[in-house]
């Protein structure tokens, strides 16, 4: 097993879910814990969302496009869900990711999920497709920087900050962050995308634009990217996210300076397992490689 | 490990209707329609199993299977804004259909001696399953209703196997629900094996039954679905999934699931009681 500590986190591996995925219900969290370092939920708002009517998922060649919509039970319904998993899962942090419009909405959200005993949040400001959240506020440095700041003030437990790459320069984005304080980078959230169906002639997804996020293989070098240049940016811990499907992937993403990797889309199926799986093959890797220490593989793409 | 769902499941095709059946007299006020069309699909699907099907602009949502053949059938009840537009439509419209998806039922060894049960529109997945078997197996098939006039599918199943009746107001047949006469035959007759699709509580109760009876048996559950893939765990139930480990389940699985017959997850993922 290769632990990581990530921010003050203990973690068992280096890879999680990514949020959105695989992260409604406790008993879904619960079995996620068993394979992954931590786990991430669904991102929850200050009230009950039932999200865009379907369609809400594309799966094509290409990858999967979605525009959920933000479903989600609000945070004091969603709260009973993590009291069920703290009550059951105690070597597996569970990372709580929450959307607000708002600065102030934002603090609000994270100081009851840390009250509720999370043991991280994580800051959606990415999500591509719904109006007034999402990147619609997390593609401005400042907004990035006081809302990130607001969450702070209020919260003792680690603070990570979701970026979309659906802008001209996402290291602004994370230094932003880094400047208000938080803790660590996650990137990427999806690309925006479409498809249309040619035999209705129409698009697909139900969102109120069409427009939903593109996830999956066709990301991962959009993701590599990102992570690459936030890591010759900041100082504080990146997590990589974004069309890591094979062990491969998430080893690019570790080179590229990420120090744990998110797994999204192909975990489709419901299937953890690829997780540890992966980790065997990593830590395969590293030894072959004559690496020792976890920590000398993150970034070392870079050192080349 | 084998994939639990592929890509060639979730190509969205469109389909025409070819036939419209009403399933329930105009005096109903129960509105259950079954609308055919040609298989659009590179397999034939297997009884249990369901296509997502997506009345663009309105909304997609998950259907049994409710005949197996060129012509595939999905039987609707007109209960929310989209199965209530899908029920209106009239031959020669347009839908789009993904599939067939999810774990059909496991069929019975020749010759085994087989229980069907069902409450409401929970016949339309047990009934492919009747009529792939019934040159093979005995079949006993309960089918339960609130009234006589809202039994769906009868002349099909009663040409095919032993029909028993149940009404929850006794306008015809056993009076009580379906699970209850199913208890009973279960420790009268002698099952080999035994089938449930309806309300929850009706088939936790026959689950219930099989497992004193020790009769093997698997039930088709019903959840809010979304991707119907496996990703999105909004049909969530214990740590498995309606659409891609279900909709069927053997007898223990679903019996070992705290939440079967008591909560389900909302549209928006809130945790709610069954009614």
């Amino acid at each position: 097993m290769i632990q990581v500590e990530l921010a003050g986190l203990k973690l068992k591996n280096p890879m999680m879910n990514a949020s959105g995925v695989l992260s409604v219900s406790s008993a879904t969290l619960i079995e996620g814990a068993k394979y992954a370092g931590a786990v991430v939920t669904k991102s929850i708002g200050k009230d009950e969302r039932p999200g865009n009517p379907n369609p809400t998922v594309v799966w094509y060649e290409a990858g999967v496009l979605n525009a959920m919509g933000l479903p989600n039970p609000g945070i004091h319904g969603f709260i009973p869900e993590i009291r069920e998993y703290l009550a059951s899962v105690k070597d597996t942090p569970l990372i709580c990711s929450i959307f607000a419009s708002t600065p102030e909405g934002f603090a609000e959200l994270a100081k009851i999920a840390e009250d509720a005993g999370v043991h991280a949040i994580e800051l959606n400001l990415s999500c591509p497709h719904e109006k007034g959240v999402g990147m619609e506020i997390g593609s401005s440095p400042d907004h990035v920087r006081e809302i990130t700041s607001a969450v702070k003030k209020v919260c003792r437990v680690p603070v990570f900050v979701k970026l979309t790459p659906n802008t001209d320069n996402i290291v602004k984005l994370a230094s932003a962050a880094e400047d208000a304080k938080a803790d660590g980078i996650v990137a990427i959230n999806t690309l925006r995308a479409m498809h249309i169906d040619i035999w209705f002639r129409r698009p697909v997804l139900a969102s109120e634009s069409g427009i939903g996020g593109l996830s999956g293989p066709a990301i991962l070098p959009v993701g590599v990217r990102c992570v690459y240049e936030i890591y010759e940016a900041v100082d504080i811990p990146v997590v990589g996210a974004g069309g890591v499907s094979k062990w491969e992937d998430a080893v690019e993403y570790i080179l590229a300076g990420a120090s744990a990797v998110q797994v999204g889309t192909a975990l489709l199926g419901g299937n953890w397992q690829l997780i540890p799986s992966m980790c065997e093959r990593i830590e395969e890797y590293m030894k072959k490689e004559g690496i020792n220490d976890f920590k000398d593989l993150v970034g070392a793409a870079h050192k080349a | 490990m084998i994939s639990k769902t592929s890509l060639a499941q979730h190509i969205r095709h469109k389909v025409t209707i070819e036939n419209v059946i009403d399933e329930l007299p105009e005096s109903t006020r129960r509105h259950v329609r079954t609308l055919e069309f040609r298989n659009p699909f590179t397999h034939e699907p297997r009884p249990g199993q369901f296509v997502m099907v997506w009345l663009p602009g309105v909304d997609e949502i998950p259907l049994a299977i409710s005949r197996i053949g060129d012509l595939l059938a999905i039987t609707v009840y007109a209960v929310g804004d989209c199965s209530k537009k899908i029920a209106a439509l009239e031959k020669g419209a347009s839908l789009g259909v993904r599939g067939p998806l999810g774990r059909g039922f496991t069929p019975p060894k020749e010759g085994e001696r087989v229980l069907m049960v069902s409450g409401g529109t929970g016949a339309a997945s047990l009934l492919p399953l009747a009529e792939s078997v019934r040159r093979k197996n005995p079949v006993v098939f309960v089918l339960g209703a609130r009234t006589r006039t809202e039994l769906i599918f009868r002349k099909r199943l009663e040409s095919i196997c032993d029909l028993r009746i149940c009404t929850d107001d006794g306008s015809e047949g056993f009076k009580g629900f379906a699970s209850e006469y199913a208890d009973k035959i279960l420790h009268t007759e002698r099952f080999n094996r035994a089938y449930a699709c309806g309300p929850e509580a009706m088939m936790k109760q026959v689950m219930v039954s099989a497992k004193n009876t020790v009769t093997p048996a698997e039930g088709s559950l019903d959840r809010y679905i979304k991707c119907a893939m496996g990703i999105c765990d909004a049909c969530a139930i214990g740590h498995l999934h309606v659409c891609t480990d279900g909709p069927v389940f053997d007898r223990d699985t679903l019996l070992s699931i705290p939440e079967f017959g008591v909560s389900r997850l909302s549209q928006s993922g809130l945790r709610e009681k069954i009614p």
